[in-house]
């Protein structure tokens, strides 16, 4: 319903720009970023300007280092925002915190881009989650990501390589090794290295990649994990050297230069418009953020990189070419 | 019958005859018509149409070209031919060519040889020039009439039940049962029994004029020959000096006694006597009982499917197990709640029991139709399966009340009988009408007919009824008693329940599966499914006559022989898919499955007696045969849930074999358990079906 919502909306501003009442002053967003701008806040912010909302933004990156985000919400409260938007998982639970230690109170918080809030205890469920805290989650149901790998390739193994520090990859894994029994498949699972405090380490991919493929798994799955995302380069090359077939959660995976061969993603300018409208709900119609639901897209994208596949000789079924998007 | 008589039906069979031939040769010379018709005008049609699929290949094949994919390298193709060959039962061949050389083929390439019957389409590919090539199947349209055939058979065979339903509902209770009395009274009348002339309130019409003229007619007779013997019994004692006169009264009487011998007149006015019918015995519950199993049997062939088809939401279960899930809750509901409802039945009155099943059971169809998730069909499902056993409950409870010590057994068997014609029309019905209207409509319309046997009950059914005190409540410590006896336990746990498993596993679920997965639709699966019912049908009542028989003749009890054998033949049943025999072997295995459970049902219900024969005394018949009953009916319910987890781990041909070599082996066990006898009870019970 808020989806058929969200493209009215869409087509109505195109047509009524600048609908929304001025408000006396603009809006106050304070924004949080994990990793620097993504298309995510491209879509927000698109997505708010083009409602016509006025908003003055703060923005503050984290750079990945989960201190600062103390830093940032010892600031936000301070400042006391309109709304408090955030990026991942990590941003997420670092700015609101969980549901049974929530901070932050009094302030509402839209988040994008975190694979499973519930998961990762952001909220105890998607409607009705009993705290100011909504957003958009961007990961394809794990049942349609196993599917979307079947129908390029059949397969009984499938490896992947998470971080364990990640709450959101945790969930996912378990979710995955779920799914797959249910197919009578089999997950192969590899953690990052740690330091002896939980902090992963890059060292070791090569050989954790390569004893996956050693194991039998046939394919490699990359969820939405940061530090995973941070050494793309590494665990793709590695899988593409040892012939390892790579498929990817998120936008940003498959877009990266690193040799991904496919992926069922949600387009990030999507997601940050849909967060964007939240954002409008709770600002301009005054919705409370506990009543606005926490939602996924409804339409997700399959992405097949020719060129991956031609260097692996790993080439799509024909019938993949009716409806994956080709690159 | 006299010889007139004789040869005035000669006459008639010989018109009718003819009539018959007349009409087939004509049907058969539109037929004929229609199929040349067909051939001519299809054939370009389903030309063109393998035309179109090669488009959808050409454009495959173009966009894999830009995006510089070696198409002789991609995978895919060939399960690309096969579900397009699928979606197109007209195509039967699809190949690509190279250099004349097929680098992708499938089907059957005899058909790419005949003149006329081929497309080729040229492909552009990054290396040497390819061909499309599809050709369409010759016998296409000889394939569509024999699967009308099919149907029209089933049609035939289901309106011929119905038929019988129908008249049996209107000679019960409508003028056919006027014509019936009248029939009855002349055959009476015509062999000299004048007491067979009845003048009941049941013939309507110019039956009941014909009727009351004759019962006056033989009101006058009687009254004529009472005032004779009267007259003669005056004139007796004068004792006649005249010779003459006492020559003719003698001869009178003579005649008169001979008269009383040879005719049996009524001694009262004609009285109500009624028609003895064994068909009329279940009456008013006939119709709607039947009406109501039919709207359930409808679903049968489709079920499975149509639960996979939902979304399954949060089961954390597999597949096939989920779908196997709303037979199980059916079936267990039925067997868990029949028990209790007996009682309650007979509290309530069988005529609102039966109402409240039926509406339940018409609101849980009608729901059916809509259900947006499995979650909610199977609910909807429980609440059938409950509506299935309180209507069942109320239908038997009817019959008990019906009938008497004597009329009973006719009467069960009756009742056994109506459950069989509807589960021989429903499936195949159900198959039909889902695939023409798919399974929502299909469970829309079996609310409707369900609504019908509900209203045609409420109309028909008698409203007070002195419920008979008949049986008594099954307790929990009945179960304990009754299973305490190795023999009784023994019973259940190698013939009872495997019988029910294999049945359930195979006619309810695995086969109407099997049917889709080898791509046929679901009237095909009703049609298979029917053969069940059919050969149940005609196997019971050999089975019973000849188990009879050797009881007769020899002095033996067959019982276990028979049990024993129709457990075997199942398992054989079960094991022939082993063998690849497509759908051929899924029809066999529906036949032998509908013998075998024909040889052994009646059999081992009448072996409960005779193993429990020492508890019988203790427990009474009826609790004995109420444990019996749920023990059997929880084997139904496992039925689908072992099934399910069978082919969820090993596939079709395992899941059968292995159900078959399970009832395989039972077989065996219970024929070197029981083969020592049974410890035959003092006074054997019949076989009960």
């Amino acid at each position: 319903m808020k989806r058929r919502a969200l493209l009215a909306a869409l087509g109505a501003a195109a047509l009524t720009a600048r609908a929304a009442p001025a408000p006396a002053r603009p809006y106050r967003i304070y924004m949080t970023t994990w990793r620097g701008i993504t298309d995510v806040e491209k879509g927000f912010q698109g997505y708010l300007a083009e409602r016509g909302v006025p908003v003055q933004y703060t923005w503050r990156d984290a750079g990945q280092n989960r201190a600062k985000l103390a830093e940032f919400q010892r600031e936000a409260r301070e400042m006391r925002p309109d709304l408090v938007y955030t990026w991942g998982t990590s941003a997420t639970l670092g700015m609101a915190g969980t549901y049974d230690a929530p901070q932050l109170a009094g302030i509402p918080v839209v988040f994008a881009l975190v694979a499973d809030p519930v998961g990762a205890k952001i909220v105890p469920r998607l409607a009705g989650q009993g705290r100011d805290v909504t957003g958009v989650f961007h990961v394809a149901p794990v049942a349609a990501q196993l599917e979307a790998i079947r129908a390029y390739r059949r397969f009984t193994r499938l490896g992947v390589l998470y971080n364990a520090a990640e709450s959101n990859s945790i969930a996912v894994v378990s979710e995955l090794k779920a799914g797959l029994e249910r197919a009578g498949g089999r997950l192969l699972e590899a953690r990052f290295a740690a330091t002896p405090d939980g902090q992963p380490l890059a060292d070791g991919i090569e050989e954790r990649v390569m004893r996956l493929k050693a194991d039998g798994a046939e394919w490699l799955y990359l969820g939405p994990d940061t530090f995973l995302y941070t050494n793309l380069d590494k665990v793709a090359g590695v899988a593409q050297r040892a012939g390892l077939p790579t498929f990817a959660t998120t936008e940003s995976l498959i877009d990266s230069p690193a040799p991904v061969l496919a992926g069922l993603v949600s387009r990030y300018r999507a997601v940050g418009e849909f967060a964007g409208y939240k954002a409008e709900q709770i600002l301009v119609e005054r919705h409370p953020a506990r009543d606005v639901p926490v939602e996924t897209l409804s339409r997700f994208v399959y992405i097949v990189r020719v060129e991956v596949a031609k260097d692996l000789a790993f080439l799509p079924p024909i019938t993949l070419l009716n409806f994956a998007e080709f690159r | 019958m006299s010889a007139h008589q004789a040869s005035l039906r000669g006459y008639r069979l010989a018109a009718l005859g003819a009539v018959i031939l007349a009409v087939s040769a004509s049907i058969l010379a539109c037929a004929a018509l229609a199929y040349s018709a067909f051939e001519r005008e299809l054939r370009p049609e389903a030309l063109r149409k393998a035309e179109t699929v090669g488009h959808v290949v050409d454009a495959l094949a173009d966009k894999a070209m830009r995006f510089q994919l070696p198409l002789e390298k991609l995978p895919g193709v060939n399960d690309l031919f096969d579900s397009l060959e699928k979606q197109n039962p007209e195509i039967t061949w699809m190949a690509i060519r190279v250099d004349d050389k097929p680098i992708f083929a499938r089907g059957q390439e005899a058909h790419a040889k005949i003149a006329g019957g081929r497309v080729e389409l040229p492909l552009i590919t990054m290396g040497d020039p390819a061909v499309l090539e599809i050709a369409v199947d010759p016998a296409w349209v000889a394939r569509l009439f024999r699967d009308m055939a099919l149907d029209m058979g089933v049609i035939l065979l289901v309106s011929l039940v119905i038929s019988m339903e129908l008249a049996i509902y209107l000679t019960g209770a409508g003028d056919f049962r006027g014509v019936a009395v009248l029939q009855n009274a002349l055959h009476a009348a015509a062999s000299g029994n004048f007491r067979g002339v009845t003048t009941t309130d049941s013939a309507r019409g110019e039956a009941r004029t014909l009727l009351a003229a004759l019962a006056s007619a033989v009101d006058t007779l009687a009254m004529k020959r009472a005032l004779l013997a009267a007259a003669i019994a005056r004139r007796w004692p004068r004792r006649h000096a005249d010779a003459g006169e006492r020559e003719r009264l003698r001869a009178a009487l003579a005649r008169l006694r001979a008269a009383t011998r040879e005719y049996a007149l009524p001694t009262a006015p004609v009285p109500d006597v009624g028609r003895v019918d064994a068909s009329n015995v279940l009456g008013a519950m006939r119709a709607p009982f039947f009406l109501f199993l039919f709207s359930e049997d409808l679903s049968r062939s489709f079920l499975p499917l149509y639960a996979g088809s939902l979304p399954v939401g949060p089961f954390a279960i597999p597949v096939h197990l989920v779908v196997s899930l709303p037979i199980s809750i059916f079936m267990l509901i039925v067997a868990l709640s029949q028990p209790t409802l007996g009682t309650w039945s007979e509290r309530v009155g069988r005529r609102r029991a039966f109402l409240a099943g039926g509406l339940m059971g018409a609101a849980a169809h009608l729901a059916s139709a809509g259900a947006g998730s499995l979650s909610e069909l199977l609910v909807l499902r429980a609440i059938a399966g409950f509506a299935w056993a309180v209507a069942f409950v109320a239908a038997q409870g009817f019959v008990i009340d019906h009938t008497d010590r004597a009329t009973r057994t006719r009467g069960l068997a009756t009742f056994v009988g109506i459950i069989m014609a509807a589960s021989i029309c429903g499936p195949p019905m159900g198959g039909l009408l889902a695939d023409g209207v798919g399974p929502r409509w299909t469970f829309a319309i079996a609310g409707l007919l369900a609504t019908g046997a509900t209203l045609l009950a409420w109309r028909d059914l008698p409203r007070a009824l002195a419920a008979r005190r008949a049986v008594r409540q099954v307790r929990p410590r009945d179960y304990a008693a009754a299973l305490a006896n190795p023999r009784f336990a023994a019973l259940l746990a190698l013939a009872a329940i495997p019988a029910k498993v294999i049945v359930i596993a195979f006619c309810f679920y695995l086969v109407p599966l099997y049917v889709a997965e080898s791509g046929h639709n679901a009237a095909m699966a009703g049609r298979i499914i029917m053969l069940y019912s059919v050969m149940m049908v005609l196997g019971v009542p050999i089975t019973t006559e000849v188990v009879e028989r050797i009881q007769r003749t020899r002095h033996t009890q067959p019982h276990v022989a028979f049990v024993a054998g129709g457990l075997v033949v199942s398992g054989f049943a079960g094991l022939l898919m082993l063998m690849p025999l497509g759908l051929w072997g899924a029809t066999a295995l529906v036949f032998l499955l509908g013998i075998a459970q024909a040889m052994s049902i009646a059999p081992q219900s009448a072996m409960v007696a005779d193993v429990s024969a020492a508890d019988m005394n203790r427990l009474g018949e009826s609790a004995i045969y109420g444990v019996y009953r749920l023990i059997e009916r929880l084997g139904n319910a496992m039925g689908p849930v072992i099934a399910a987890f069978l082919l969820q781990v090993f596939g079709f041909h395992t899941a059968f074999a292995a159900i078959g070599a399970t009832v395989l082996v039972c077989g065996i066990a219970f024929y070197a358990t029981f083969r020592n006898g049974v410890e035959p009870a003092a006074d054997r019970k019949e076989a009960r079906a």
